[in-house]
């Protein structure tokens, strides 16, 4: 990591993890500048990638195959898109659907018709077919029925849709999975982690996402001209903007964070790193306050046009939108003209505002600084093969004190209570699908996943008790396997603040949306719009340009919808 | 079509913990079919034929275990644990030398087969054919040599029959599906189009 340059002041000011790593904050945050989508686009265009469609090849039914190529530095990648004609009782967003409207893969290179031919037998068929080693995502997505019609057919009237008819949705395809590394045979990750256009986090699942944007605009203007060639237009660049991708999230993210322990350190650290950066700073010009006042202003714009219709987050959005009206007053006082600024905006979202006003405020406030925070994406990644081998010959004492230091907030949790102990997680035989069961209602307990640190460190911590301090890790590992897992995990926290989520991730209140909201922002959604307490549809991409506009276009300006949308 | 390494390494930890082990070891079966297939030996295959033998529906017994004696060598980082032990599967040991290996390399033994092991590969020639079982260890140091196996970046294709009995183990770990659970568990119950 880059040290802070010298005008800032000595010592960075981070948000401690009791008090960053609580759900209710997490199912709060917001995209930022370092968000994994704004990094592949700032990428893109700073090495001048090139962008081509080498096949469209899709019938008057809107069947068939599109090819896109995205062209960077040191090599090339291509999007292969498959387009069905599905039968809309088949039409499920749900992980156990087995048809799409479309299909796709991230190929590692310009594929030829073999791998065309031999793809197309198998990505269709997502999780029951095959791919390999030159394949690095796998994914699908389904048409947003509604607008998709309405959008075709403004075009082939030769008319331009209404924007208000668009912000409705949002999207005319939504991805339903995007699947990365290994899975279903595509390649390790290792094959693709030295590369430099994928340092960061899911940078080649973002890529095939932004390309699927491209081909879910080329099937509704090829549509419209099936419909009409004679009068069909394509659609305007203002308005194509309009459109993002959806996606709908279900459970199968929610384990992730609990599992990935040295990555959510990593993007946490990085975020926090930055906003301890911007909050050292002593001043700020009167550029940066412009900016960040305009974006601000375009941020509240994006909260009004937020719709969901579920009551929780209902409630939030109407907070954040009162938040804003304080914001307003806020910035009309001297505030950012105070030393140290920034830290004294942020202190005052701490006793002002709702969590969605206060991370609102806290991924704003990077975005003058990218010459300061940008490079904090670079260590936004963890290789955690690293950290997977035991140290057995630590001392009994240290593990000890490790608990101590960073798990003394289980303290406060009673896990004999019912609604302490009383969720599992566990995985249907159904597709393999990640679930939530109630664990004093039903048969699941013999197949819980190890997915509650927090009950488990209590455990474990139980069962240290009369260990004496001299004694070793190995030696109670060997006496204690069923802690082996929890052990590892502690170790690996050990010196990474942001790695644990302080709450308990079994109990009868916890909400698998603010899991979602939490690695979704990091991803760089926005319109978070939950479906229940463990589902969300987000959208990604929204205002952001596309293949043939990017290098005209500055993707950090349009992730904020335009001033004069209002 | 072939395996990836990542893909192999989950359905073993799954595999694992379907045959009763607990969690922390079941991650660590992940680990050694991970390394051995890397290394160009049939860690999928080891892996299959050990818990198709020892597999427990309640609890797991860890006798002559080779993942619990290979936790033991790594967490203790002494290698000498493994002298005079009985264990089945002696290849699934190798990766846990590896770990606490320096610039020498050890060679293992067991009866009429022999590996030799060092921080960043096998050799192993003429390994018998893996019979049911148990067998006494016998290590020596070497020297390194430069002839080990090639590294690979895939799961070898021989490996098919033994993923066919590492799924059958890992189903063990899957909830049976319900309506309920399908509706409540997973949360859905609302339409999906728009």
């Amino acid at each position: 990591m880059r040290e802070p340059d010298k005008h800032l002041s000595q010592s960075l000011k981070m948000r401690p993890a009791s008090q960053v790593m609580r759900l209710k904050r997490m199912g709060s945050f917001h995209q930022s500048r370092l968000s994994f989508m704004r990094v592949l686009l700032r990428r893109l265009k700073k090495e001048n990638w090139q962008f081509d469609r080498p096949i469209f090849d899709v019938d008057d039914n809107g069947v068939g195959v599109a090819t896109y190529s995205a062209k960077g530095p040191e090599r090339t990648y291509t999007l292969i898109a498959f387009a069905h004609d599905l039968p809309a009782e088949l039409r499920s967003d749900r992980v156990i659907a087995e048809a799409w409207d479309a299909t796709f893969t991230l190929f590692d290179g310009e594929p030829t018709k073999a791998d065309i031919e031999r793809l197309s037998k198998n990505v269709p068929l997502q999780e029951a077919g095959r791919v390999s080693e030159k394949e690095i995502s796998l994914s699908r997505a389904n048409r947003s029925v509604r607008l998709f019609k309405y959008v075709s057919e403004c075009l082939s009237n030769g008319q331009q849709p209404d924007i208000s008819e668009i912000e409705k949705v949002g999207y005319l395809m939504r991805t339903t999975a995007v699947y990365g590394s290994a899975k279903f045979g595509s390649c390790d990750r290792q094959k693709w982690a030295d590369r430099p256009e994928f340092s960061g986090s899911f940078q080649p699942e973002l890529l095939s996402v932004w390309l699927i944007r491209t081909f879910a605009i080329d099937m509704v203007e090829h549509m419209a001209k099936v419909m009409n060639r004679e009068s069909a237009v394509a659609l305007d660049p203002d308005v194509r903007r309009q459109f993002g991708v959806g996606n709908s999230t279900g459970l199968g993210m929610a384990p992730f964070l609990i599992n990935h322990p040295a990555l959510i350190h990593a993007w946490i650290n990085g975020r926090e790193t930055a906003i301890g950066i911007v909050r050292s700073l002593e001043t700020a010009e009167p550029q940066k306050i412009a900016k960040f006042k305009n974006l601000v202003e375009r941020s509240e714009i994006n909260a009004a046009s937020w719709y969901t219709g579920h009551e929780l987050q209902k409630s939030k959005i109407e907070g954040l939108c009162k938040d804003f009206e304080k914001i307003n007053s806020v910035l009309k006082t001297d505030i950012l003209n105070q030393d140290y600024p920034w830290n004294s905006l942020i202190e005052w979202t701490e006793n002002n505002l709702s969590f969605e006003g206060q991370e609102q405020i806290a991924s704003l406030i990077l975005e003058p600084y990218g010459e300061l925070v940008d490079h904090m994406a670079e260590t936004m990644c963890a290789d955690e093969s690293d950290s997977f081998r035991i140290n057995g010959t630590m001392p009994i004492s240290t593990i000890k004190s490790i608990l101590k230091n960073l798990y003394e907030w289980t303290d406060q949790i009673n896990f004999d209570e019912t609604t302490a102990n009383a969720r599992v997680w566990y995985v249907s035989e159904e597709k393999l699908e990640p679930r939530l069961g109630e664990r004093h209602e039903e048969p699941v307990e013999p197949y819980e996943q190890p997915l509650s640190p927090a009950r488990d460190t209590v455990r474990l911590i139980e069962d240290l008790q009369n260990w004496a301090d001299t004694e070793t890790v190995a030696t109670f590992l060997m006496k204690h396997p069923e802690h082996r897992h929890i052990v590892r995990r502690v170790q690996l926290v050990s010196n990474k603040q942001y790695a644990e989520i302080c709450d308990n991730t079994i109990c009868s209140t916890m909400l698998p949306i603010d899991l979602l909201r939490c690695k979704l922002s990091f991803f760089g959604a926005t319109k978070f719009d939950p479906r229940s307490d463990r589902w969300v549809r987000i959208t990604m991409y929204q205002g952001a340009p596309f293949p043939d506009e990017i290098s005209a276009l500055d993707p950090d300006d349009l992730a904020y919808p335009p001033q004069d949308s209002k | 079509m072939s395996w990836s390494l990542g893909e192999i390494r989950a359905l073993s930890v799954k595999a694992a913990r379907g045959a009763g082990m607990d969690w922390g070891i079941a991650e660590e079966a992940g680990f050694v079919v991970n390394w051995l297939e890397a290394h160009g030996l049939q860690g999928a295959k080891s892996l299959a034929q050990y818990l198709y033998k020892v597999q427990k529906p309640n609890g797991f017994e860890y006798e002559h275990c080779p993942l619990k004696l290979g936790c033991l060598i790594s967490d203790t980082n002494d290698w000498n644990e493994l002298q005079g032990k009985t264990v089945h599967e002696p290849l699934l040991l190798a990766p846990f030398i590896a770990n606490v290996l320096g610039d020498e390399s050890l060679i293992l033994s067991w009866d009429n087969n022999s590996i030799t092991i060092q921080k960043n590969g096998v050799t192993a020639k003429n390994l018998n054919a893996l019979d049911t079982q148990q067998h006494v260890l016998k290590a020596i140091l070497s020297e390194n040599t430069s002839d080990i196996l090639s590294n690979k970046t895939r799961v070898s294709e021989e490996a098919e029959p033994h993923v066919a009995i590492l799924n059958t183990l890992a189903h063990k770990t899957y909830a049976p599906s319900t309506e309920a659970s399908r509706l409540a568990g997973a949360g859905a119950g609302l339409n999906d189009n728009d």
